[in-house]
């Protein structure tokens, strides 16, 4: 039960979230993989103040922060995909090109 | 330092320069574009040489100094000796006649103010070169005085062949000009000075290395050679005529190609020390004499002859320096200077009252133009070496010369010479003034006053130098004592070579009337017999295509070389190669945008795992 | 002995999760098994001692966020969207996410402090204490923020030109 345990899975955790960010194809799954980024690292902040830093905690309250600001960020991104769904009736990143240089 | 003085004479090329500066910027806005204005400083210069002659005790050192350049200093050294003032009374008198009898001979043209304005320039130049004591000085000058020439001999640059001379000319000398920057260069590094009196008194003491002497002495010997048309650099001055006569006069005969004889004759110790520099120059002289003669003998235009001749004669200058014999050299320049001047002014004369300078058109002029005639003989009389005239005297002192130094056979081999310039000489005096009048000559006018007055007094001169320089007059001294400070060469009159010269020379202008004007012997005969010798003569001994091959074959093949490296490689490859890849970079990296946002999430993703190993690879 | 049990358990349901969300062919079935693994990461919070930040896990993310990710799906229509899930890019993906993993994996086994044992429980107080105290600026900032996200998303939203 040591600090590595939880290292390991918020590194696993983060792995699985970076493929989702970069194999997904529906936008919204891709936000789903970004949540579950965001979680692998609350994990390892409060591990780390846990083992770590018995005075202050300082971990919780950064991973209480990453939490409220990613329910903001959620809502935000949300609100551009619908926008987006309005003008292109697709929300296929793969379709979405106009940058395109 | 009085006007007047000796030192003075400075003033004399500052006058020079000054006409020169007004006229090139304001002569269109001068009266009569602003020729008197050369024409009195030209006279000032005469009067300040007439002052200084008279007041001439021993040689004056004028030293200005003008900046210092990592411990060398160059100052504007000017040195006042006889040698100097002599070149100065021979420059300003011809100039002054030259410009008195241009007034006549250019009028009309349109440009005749820069005619006039670069007429001062090169006798600024040029009296700056015999006065300057400091090798960089005369080297500037010396390349003045090429521009000069350049300028005038191209001045009527609308004629091709005028412009094409000019070029020729100046890509001549300047090969040699070359030659003597390197000299100058080698023995500043020898002596460690650019001032002359501190060079000779270097040479003298022996601190100089014997192999930098003997290299630079070799190198400075190029540049005179290109400068005075030694073989073989001579190609320049036939082409050279292109330019108006009165410039062929004061340019090509009497002042700026006798530099490179000046130059030897100025550091004549430095080129006694070194080895077997007098011995190439005697070797040079002889052969230049020699071929020159020959070629005047076969061409047929008046001004060519005399630029043969001019070139003939600057061989014989050679080789008397090269016996060592300094102070008869300069006679026979100063004698030469005069009689060629007073010959080349009668042709132009010839020619504005002609139209032509065609041998062979000409003939029996003598009673249609008196003045020029008389003019014309005493010139080729005295050059062909005819008593009382000057040139007698000067051919005299050179053949004595040569007995001295190298016994009967060298004195055989200026005696070839004596006797081909007296053929030519009367070869073109018959063909010219006697005879059957020839087709031209009928409508032949005499030359009007000014240009008269000129060769009137050049024809006393010519006349009277001679006899004067000896001494047996007025109790001046002899030239050549004057000229060597009192320690000329004293050779004992020889009598035996007096009259074996005198008798050669005169049996050479009997054969020449019997040819030409005779009709006993017939030319063509002569030319049929020696047709191949003819033939040489008449190609320039090939010299011409020679040089035009080398340049075709050489220096052509490698302009194009140069040129294709330079747009293949440095233009196409170099620059436009270098936006091309811009270019190209710019279009391949393109392909980097996709617009498809997981792309770019990759391009995140990879960026922190390099950035993981960077950091990583460097903590273990 | 049973913690480490727990766990393996709760850690099995958090990456069992995870794998539902990234691999799944039906967009519902991910978006419920998110639902698992956040869950699950607030059982760990609770073995990590951090009852309140566990409490606030479920309400948000389990009340808040899977609500509004299903209204997005929905919104959107993605049960029309049907087939592969997977853009072009499935096997970099893998292969950058398997480096990601072994790097982090490395950086923490060579890491010293990972192998420290001792869990402390973080008394509520204490964290109420930090919040108002050294985490002022940020706590109000994170206010100011979810004010201006407010906004944004209204204005993003809004059909008419305002």
């Amino acid at each position: 039960m040591s600090l590595f345990y939880f290292q390991i899975i918020s590194a696993a955790l983060f792995s699985l979230g970076v493929y989702g960010v970069l194999a997904r194809r529906n936008a919204v799954l891709i936000l789903l993989a970004i949540e579950l980024m965001l979680n692998a690292v609350s994990i390892n902040f409060v591990a780390a103040a846990a083992f770590l830093d018995p005075q202050n905690f300082m971990g919780q309250v950064a991973a209480l922060f990453v939490i409220a600001l990613a329910a903001a960020e959620i809502g935000l991104a949300l609100a551009i995909i619908l926008r987006l769904h309005r003008y292109r009736s697709s929300v296929n990143i793969e379709e979405i090109n106009l940058l395109k240089g | 330092m009085t006007l007047g003085d000796a030192q003075s004479i400075w003033l004399a090329p500052l006058a020079c320069i000054v006409s020169f500066f007004i006229l090139a910027v304001g002569s269109r806005k001068l009266p009569y574009q602003g020729i008197y204005i050369p024409i009195v400083a030209m006279i000032f210069s005469v009067v300040l040489f007439s002052l200084a002659i008279v007041d001439y005790q021993q040689p004056v050192n004028i030293s200005r100094n003008w900046f210092e350049v990592a411990g060398i200093n160059f100052a504007w050294d000017l040195y006042v000796d006889a040698v100097s003032l002599t070149m100065i009374g021979l420059i300003s008198v011809v100039s002054l006649m030259v410009q008195i009898y241009s007034v006549q001979y250019m009028k009309g043209d349109a440009r005749i103010g820069w005619y006039y304005a670069v007429l001062s320039l090169f006798a600024a130049s040029m009296m700056l070169l015999v006065l300057s004591w400091n090798l960089v000085l005369l080297y500037a000058v010396w390349e003045l005085v090429g521009a000069c020439s350049y300028l005038l001999i191209g001045f009527w640059y609308e004629r091709r062949s005028a412009a094409e001379a000019a070029k020729k000319a100046f890509i001549t000398t300047r090969i040699g000009d070359v030659g003597l920057l390197i000299g100058i260069i080698v023995i500043f590094k020898g002596s460690g000075s650019f001032h002359i009196g501190e060079i000779l008194e270097a040479v003298s003491a022996g601190t100089i290395e014997p192999s930098m002497l003997t290299l630079g002495g070799f190198l400075m010997l190029l540049g005179a050679m290109g400068k005075s048309a030694q073989f073989p650099f001579h190609v320049w001055l036939p082409d050279a005529m292109e330019g108006p006569t009165p410039v062929s006069a004061l340019i090509h005969a009497a002042t700026m190609v006798v530099a490179g004889v000046f130059l030897i004759a100025r550091l004549f110790p430095l080129f006694e020390a070194a080895d077997f520099i007098l011995d190439t120059v005697l070797v040079v002289g002889f052969l230049t004499a020699l071929i020159a003669a020959m070629m005047a003998l076969v061409v047929t235009d008046l001004k060519q002859v005399l630029a043969y001749s001019t070139i003939s004669h600057l061989g014989i200058m050679m080789f008397t320096l090269g016996t060592g014999a300094v102070a008869v050299a300069l006679f026979h320049l100063v004698v030469h200077g005069i009689s060629k001047a007073l010959l080349f002014l009668s042709a132009g004369s010839v020619s504005h009252g002609t139209g032509t300078l065609e041998i062979n058109e000409l003939g029996g002029l003598r009673h249609r133009m008196p003045v020029t005639f008389t003019c014309f003989t005493v010139g080729a009389l005295s050059l062909a070496g005819v008593p009382p005239l000057s040139g007698w005297f000067s051919k005299d002192e050179i053949l004595l010369a040569l007995e001295d130094h190298g016994g009967w056979g060298l004195f055989g081999c200026g005696l070839i010479i004596a006797v081909l310039s007296a053929l030519y000489m009367s070869r073109i005096w018959f063909r010219v003034f006697f005879g059957r009048v020839g087709s031209i000559s009928e409508s032949a006018h005499e030359s009007p006053p000014a240009m008269t007055a000129a060769l009137g007094v050049l024809t006393i001169a010519a006349a009277s130098f001679g006899v004067i320089s000896m001494g047996y007059f007025l109790d001046i001294g002899s030239f050549t004592d004057f000229v060597a400070d009192g320690n000329g060469p004293h050779h004992t009159p020889n009598g035996l070579l007096m009259i074996i010269s005198t008798l050669a020379v005169l049996s050479a202008i009997g054969v020449s009337w019997l040819i030409y004007v005779n009709g006993s012997f017939s030319a063509v005969g002569i030319q049929q017999r020696l047709i191949w010798l003819h033939r040489l003569a008449m190609n320039k001994f090939y010299l011409d295509a020679a040089y035009q091959w080398g340049i075709d074959q050489v220096v052509l093949r490698v302009s194009r070389l140069v040129a294709t490296f330079d747009r293949v490689v440095v233009n196409d490859a170099g620059v436009d190669g270098t936006g091309k890849s811009v270019v190209f970079s710019a279009f391949t990296l393109r392909g980097i945008q996709t617009g498809l946002v997981y792309n770019y999430a990759l391009g995140i993703v990879l960026g922190i795992l390099v950035i993981f190993a960077v950091v990583g690879l460097s903590h273990v | 002995m049973i913690e480490i049990i727990v766990l393996i358990i709760l850690g099995g349901l958090c990456l069992g999760g995870g794998l539902g969300v990234v691999a799944s062919r039906n967009v519902a079935y991910a978006t419920i098994c998110l639902l698992i693994a956040l869950l699950a990461v607030a059982g760990i919070y609770v073995m990590l001692l951090s009852e309140f930040l566990a409490l606030v896990q479920v309400l948000i993310y389990g009340g808040a966020v899977t609500i509004v990710l299903l209204f997005a799906l929905m919104l959107t229509r993605a049960h029309e969207l049907e087939g592969r899930q997977d853009n072009r890019q499935r096997p970099i993906a893998i292969c950058v996410s398997l480096l990601i993993f072994a790097a982090i994996s490395f950086a923490t086994y060579t890491n010293e402090q990972a192998s420290a044992t001792d869990r402390v429980s973080a008394p509520l107080k204490t964290l109420g204490t930090e919040l108002f105290s050294s985490w002022l600026i940020p706590f109000e900032i994170t206010g100011l923020i979810l004010l201006i996200v407010l906004l944004g998303v209204v204005i993003i939203t809004h059909k008419e030109k305002i």
